[in-house]
Protein backbone atom coordinates (compact mmCIF):
# COMPACT_ATOMS: atom_id res chain seq x y z
CA UNK A 1 0.00 0.00 0.00
CA UNK A 2 1.35 3.73 -0.72
CA UNK A 3 2.26 5.59 1.58
CA UNK A 4 0.40 8.74 3.15
CA UNK A 5 1.84 11.27 3.75
CA UNK A 6 1.50 14.32 6.16
CA UNK A 7 2.97 17.58 6.81
CA UNK A 8 2.18 18.58 9.94
CA UNK A 9 3.06 22.19 10.42
CA UNK A 10 1.92 24.96 7.94
CA UNK A 11 1.91 28.09 9.06
CA UNK A 12 -1.11 29.39 6.23
CA UNK A 13 -2.91 27.88 3.58
CA UNK A 14 -4.01 29.34 0.46
CA UNK A 15 -4.60 27.88 -3.28
CA UNK A 16 -0.98 27.75 -3.79
CA UNK A 17 -0.37 25.70 -0.64
CA UNK A 18 -2.91 23.54 -1.67
CA UNK A 19 -1.46 22.84 -4.83
CA UNK A 20 1.94 22.46 -3.91
CA UNK A 21 0.62 20.08 -1.38
CA UNK A 22 -1.56 18.20 -3.74
CA UNK A 23 1.48 18.01 -6.69
CA UNK A 24 3.71 16.44 -3.68
CA UNK A 25 1.29 14.17 -2.90
CA UNK A 26 0.48 15.23 0.84
CA UNK A 27 -2.47 13.59 1.94
CA UNK A 28 -2.97 15.18 5.37
CA UNK A 29 -2.06 18.44 6.63
CA UNK A 30 -2.29 20.59 9.87
CA UNK A 31 -2.31 24.82 9.27
CA UNK A 32 -2.11 27.12 12.04
CA UNK A 33 -3.68 30.02 10.56
CA UNK A 34 -6.91 28.13 8.68
CA UNK A 35 -9.72 29.39 6.60
CA UNK A 36 -12.54 27.01 6.12
CA UNK A 37 -13.30 28.37 2.39
CA UNK A 38 -9.02 27.10 2.06
CA UNK A 39 -9.98 24.06 3.92
CA UNK A 40 -13.26 23.02 1.74
CA UNK A 41 -11.31 23.55 -1.30
CA UNK A 42 -8.12 21.22 0.13
CA UNK A 43 -10.93 18.29 0.70
CA UNK A 44 -12.56 18.19 -2.66
CA UNK A 45 -8.48 17.60 -4.13
CA UNK A 46 -8.68 14.79 -1.35
CA UNK A 47 -5.94 16.86 1.07
CA UNK A 48 -7.26 16.59 4.77
CA UNK A 49 -6.72 19.48 6.47
CA UNK A 50 -6.82 20.19 10.38
CA UNK A 51 -6.24 23.02 12.37
CA UNK A 52 -2.81 23.26 14.44
CA UNK A 53 -2.54 25.40 17.58
CA UNK A 54 0.96 25.96 18.91
CA UNK A 55 1.52 26.86 22.45
CA UNK A 56 4.52 28.74 23.72
CA UNK A 57 4.67 28.37 27.61
CA UNK A 58 7.13 29.48 29.62
CA UNK A 59 5.84 27.82 33.06
CA UNK A 60 3.57 24.48 33.78
CA UNK A 61 0.77 26.60 34.80
CA UNK A 62 0.74 28.32 31.57
CA UNK A 63 0.67 25.19 29.75
CA UNK A 64 -1.72 23.21 31.16
CA UNK A 65 -4.57 26.52 31.67
CA UNK A 66 -3.82 26.82 27.50
CA UNK A 67 -4.55 22.85 27.20
CA UNK A 68 -7.88 23.84 28.95
CA UNK A 69 -9.06 26.07 26.69
CA UNK A 70 -7.96 24.38 23.69
CA UNK A 71 -10.92 22.58 21.48
CA UNK A 72 -10.37 18.54 20.96
CA UNK A 73 -10.13 18.54 16.88
CA UNK A 74 -7.49 20.92 17.18
CA UNK A 75 -3.92 19.61 16.53
CA UNK A 76 -1.45 20.90 19.79
CA UNK A 77 1.78 21.40 19.32
CA UNK A 78 4.19 22.68 22.09
CA UNK A 79 7.13 24.92 22.01
CA UNK A 80 8.27 24.69 25.03
CA UNK A 81 10.21 27.61 26.42
CA UNK A 82 11.41 26.11 29.80
CA UNK A 83 12.42 23.25 31.43
CA UNK A 84 9.02 22.96 33.81
CA UNK A 85 7.28 23.33 30.45
CA UNK A 86 9.10 20.91 28.70
CA UNK A 87 8.85 18.08 31.49
CA UNK A 88 4.76 18.79 31.24
CA UNK A 89 4.71 18.93 27.63
CA UNK A 90 6.01 15.40 27.36
CA UNK A 91 3.52 14.12 29.41
CA UNK A 92 0.54 15.17 29.14
CA UNK A 93 -1.99 13.10 26.72
CA UNK A 94 -3.41 16.80 25.11
CA UNK A 95 -0.55 17.32 23.74
CA UNK A 96 0.48 15.86 20.31
CA UNK A 97 3.73 17.09 19.96
CA UNK A 98 6.58 18.73 21.27
CA UNK A 99 8.61 20.96 18.74
CA UNK A 100 12.14 21.26 18.90
CA UNK A 101 13.54 24.78 18.08
CA UNK A 102 16.74 26.30 20.03
CA UNK A 103 15.77 27.27 23.04
CA UNK A 104 14.55 24.36 24.12
CA UNK A 105 16.28 22.75 27.60
CA UNK A 106 19.30 19.87 27.38
CA UNK A 107 18.01 16.22 27.09
CA UNK A 108 18.98 14.46 30.42
CA UNK A 109 17.81 11.22 32.33
CA UNK A 110 14.78 13.13 34.33
CA UNK A 111 13.49 14.48 30.74
CA UNK A 112 14.11 10.45 29.44
CA UNK A 113 11.61 9.32 32.32
CA UNK A 114 8.94 11.25 31.23
CA UNK A 115 8.99 11.30 28.01
CA UNK A 116 5.59 9.83 26.28
CA UNK A 117 4.69 12.35 23.27
CA UNK A 118 6.01 12.50 20.47
CA UNK A 119 8.68 15.28 18.75
CA UNK A 120 8.33 17.39 16.04
CA UNK A 121 11.05 18.95 13.91
CA UNK A 122 9.82 21.86 11.73
CA UNK A 123 12.54 22.67 9.11
CA UNK A 124 11.56 26.17 9.44
CA UNK A 125 12.21 26.26 13.40
CA UNK A 126 15.98 24.12 12.19
CA UNK A 127 16.37 27.28 9.28
CA UNK A 128 16.15 29.36 13.04
CA UNK A 129 18.79 27.21 15.09
CA UNK A 130 21.03 26.68 11.79
CA UNK A 131 23.37 29.42 13.07
CA UNK A 132 22.97 28.63 17.07
CA UNK A 133 25.68 25.57 17.87
CA UNK A 134 24.47 25.08 21.30
CA UNK A 135 20.66 25.17 19.76
CA UNK A 136 21.86 22.55 17.13
CA UNK A 137 23.50 20.49 19.48
CA UNK A 138 20.36 20.29 21.34
CA UNK A 139 17.59 19.38 18.47
CA UNK A 140 19.95 16.48 17.69
CA UNK A 141 20.55 15.00 21.13
CA UNK A 142 16.80 14.96 20.77
CA UNK A 143 16.65 13.31 17.72
CA UNK A 144 18.81 10.68 18.43
CA UNK A 145 17.36 9.93 21.91
CA UNK A 146 14.08 9.86 20.65
CA UNK A 147 15.13 7.55 17.53
CA UNK A 148 17.05 5.22 20.34
CA UNK A 149 13.86 5.27 22.98
CA UNK A 150 11.38 4.29 19.88
CA UNK A 151 9.71 7.63 20.50
CA UNK A 152 7.92 9.09 17.33
CA UNK A 153 9.85 11.93 15.40
CA UNK A 154 7.65 14.13 12.79
CA UNK A 155 9.22 16.08 10.49
CA UNK A 156 7.18 18.79 9.25
CA UNK A 157 7.78 22.03 6.85
CA UNK A 158 6.68 24.90 9.17
CA UNK A 159 6.13 26.73 6.11
CA UNK A 160 4.50 29.93 5.86
CA UNK A 161 4.34 29.99 1.90
CA UNK A 162 3.82 27.82 -0.86
CA UNK A 163 7.29 28.23 -2.05
CA UNK A 164 8.72 27.04 1.68
CA UNK A 165 6.59 23.47 1.33
CA UNK A 166 9.13 20.81 0.61
CA UNK A 167 8.83 17.39 -0.73
CA UNK A 168 8.25 14.73 1.89
CA UNK A 169 11.27 12.85 0.31
CA UNK A 170 13.48 15.96 1.37
CA UNK A 171 11.92 16.30 4.56
CA UNK A 172 12.79 12.55 5.38
CA UNK A 173 16.26 13.12 4.58
CA UNK A 174 16.47 15.88 7.03
CA UNK A 175 16.11 13.77 9.72
CA UNK A 176 18.81 11.20 8.28
CA UNK A 177 20.89 13.36 8.13
CA UNK A 178 20.55 14.51 11.92
CA UNK A 179 20.48 10.99 13.08
CA UNK A 180 23.23 9.59 10.81
CA UNK A 181 21.16 7.10 8.68
CA UNK A 182 22.10 6.65 4.99
CA UNK A 183 17.84 6.05 3.66
CA UNK A 184 15.71 8.62 4.18
CA UNK A 185 13.33 8.37 7.43
CA UNK A 186 10.25 7.89 5.30
CA UNK A 187 8.54 6.79 8.81
CA UNK A 188 8.46 10.54 10.00
CA UNK A 189 6.60 12.05 7.08
CA UNK A 190 3.77 9.36 6.95
CA UNK A 191 3.58 6.78 9.82
CA UNK A 192 4.23 8.87 12.70
CA UNK A 193 2.58 11.94 12.04
CA UNK A 194 -0.20 9.95 10.89
CA UNK A 195 -0.34 8.07 13.95
CA UNK A 196 -0.22 11.33 15.77
CA UNK A 197 -3.26 12.44 14.40
CA UNK A 198 -5.34 9.51 14.71
CA UNK A 199 -4.55 9.56 18.10
CA UNK A 200 -7.61 10.02 20.29
CA UNK A 201 -7.68 12.34 22.79
CA UNK A 202 -9.09 12.63 26.65
CA UNK B 1 41.72 5.52 0.23
CA UNK B 2 40.82 7.02 -2.74
CA UNK B 3 38.64 7.23 -5.44
CA UNK B 4 41.31 5.46 -7.59
CA UNK B 5 41.96 2.86 -5.40
CA UNK B 6 38.01 1.96 -4.07
CA UNK B 7 35.89 3.81 -6.58
CA UNK B 8 33.17 5.42 -4.37
CA UNK B 9 29.69 5.46 -5.29
CA UNK B 10 27.99 8.97 -6.40
CA UNK B 11 24.71 9.92 -6.05
CA UNK B 12 22.64 12.90 -8.39
CA UNK B 13 20.68 15.49 -7.05
CA UNK B 14 18.56 17.65 -8.91
CA UNK B 15 17.50 21.01 -7.51
CA UNK B 16 13.94 22.32 -8.69
CA UNK B 17 14.16 25.68 -10.52
CA UNK B 18 16.80 27.80 -10.86
CA UNK B 19 20.45 26.63 -13.05
CA UNK B 20 22.31 29.46 -11.25
CA UNK B 21 25.37 29.35 -10.03
CA UNK B 22 25.05 31.65 -7.01
CA UNK B 23 22.40 28.94 -5.79
CA UNK B 24 25.24 26.72 -5.98
CA UNK B 25 27.85 29.14 -4.34
CA UNK B 26 25.07 29.53 -1.37
CA UNK B 27 24.39 25.89 -0.67
CA UNK B 28 27.60 25.32 -0.79
CA UNK B 29 28.27 28.03 2.05
CA UNK B 30 25.31 26.23 3.91
CA UNK B 31 27.24 22.98 3.39
CA UNK B 32 30.32 24.08 5.07
CA UNK B 33 28.68 26.15 7.75
CA UNK B 34 27.07 22.75 9.01
CA UNK B 35 30.31 20.29 8.29
CA UNK B 36 33.09 22.35 7.90
CA UNK B 37 35.89 22.21 4.87
CA UNK B 38 36.86 18.96 5.19
CA UNK B 39 33.37 17.80 5.24
CA UNK B 40 33.33 20.02 2.19
CA UNK B 41 36.06 17.91 0.64
CA UNK B 42 34.92 14.31 1.87
CA UNK B 43 31.59 14.87 0.51
CA UNK B 44 33.19 15.46 -3.26
CA UNK B 45 29.89 17.94 -3.65
CA UNK B 46 30.27 19.15 -7.04
CA UNK B 47 27.41 20.94 -9.57
CA UNK B 48 26.21 19.45 -12.29
CA UNK B 49 24.10 20.30 -15.25
CA UNK B 50 21.30 18.15 -15.99
CA UNK B 51 19.03 18.95 -19.20
CA UNK B 52 19.25 22.98 -18.24
CA UNK B 53 18.68 22.05 -14.48
CA UNK B 54 20.84 22.42 -11.42
CA UNK B 55 22.12 19.31 -9.85
CA UNK B 56 24.49 18.20 -7.87
CA UNK B 57 26.87 15.58 -7.03
CA UNK B 58 28.11 13.87 -4.16
CA UNK B 59 29.26 10.30 -2.92
CA UNK B 60 26.48 7.94 -1.31
CA UNK B 61 27.00 8.61 2.23
CA UNK B 62 26.62 12.56 2.32
CA UNK B 63 23.11 12.44 0.33
CA UNK B 64 21.07 13.19 3.27
CA UNK B 65 23.61 15.54 4.73
CA UNK B 66 23.87 17.24 1.11
CA UNK B 67 19.88 17.20 1.16
CA UNK B 68 19.77 18.39 4.70
CA UNK B 69 22.12 22.00 3.65
CA UNK B 70 19.66 21.99 0.29
CA UNK B 71 16.65 22.49 3.26
CA UNK B 72 18.38 25.14 4.99
CA UNK B 73 19.03 27.17 2.35
CA UNK B 74 17.06 30.68 2.61
CA UNK B 75 18.58 32.90 0.17
CA UNK B 76 20.43 32.97 -2.43
CA UNK B 77 21.90 35.87 -4.49
CA UNK B 78 20.29 38.36 -2.39
CA UNK B 79 17.17 36.94 -3.07
CA UNK B 80 14.92 34.87 -0.74
CA UNK B 81 14.31 31.20 -1.82
CA UNK B 82 13.48 27.50 -0.61
CA UNK B 83 15.36 24.77 -2.49
CA UNK B 84 13.82 21.59 -3.31
CA UNK B 85 15.09 18.23 -4.25
CA UNK B 86 13.27 16.33 -7.78
CA UNK B 87 14.84 13.23 -7.32
CA UNK B 88 18.27 11.20 -5.38
CA UNK B 89 19.33 8.82 -8.29
CA UNK B 90 22.61 6.97 -9.01
CA UNK B 91 23.08 7.96 -12.88
CA UNK B 92 22.83 11.07 -15.19
CA UNK B 93 21.19 8.97 -17.22
CA UNK B 94 18.00 8.42 -15.10
CA UNK B 95 17.95 11.90 -13.89
CA UNK B 96 17.57 13.05 -17.34
CA UNK B 97 14.62 10.45 -18.08
CA UNK B 98 12.99 11.59 -14.94
CA UNK B 99 13.52 15.24 -16.25
CA UNK B 100 11.77 14.33 -19.78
Amino acid sequence: MAREYADIYLKGLDGDCIAALVGYSYRLACVENLSNEFAEKARSLGLTVRRKQVLSPSSRSELLRCLHEIDEEVCVSVKPLSREALMTALRDRRVDTVMLHAGIAEVDRHILQVWENAVELAVSELVECAGNVKGLRTVIAYCRKAVDNDIPVAVSSGAASAEEILPPQQLAYVLAALTDVEAPVLDAVSTAPVTILKKERK
Amino acid sequence: MSERLFRKKRRYIVIEGSRDTQVFEALRDVFQRLYGVIGLAESGLRKIDVKGCLAVSCYKEWVPKVVLAISLVREAAGHKTALKTVKVSGTIKSLAEELD
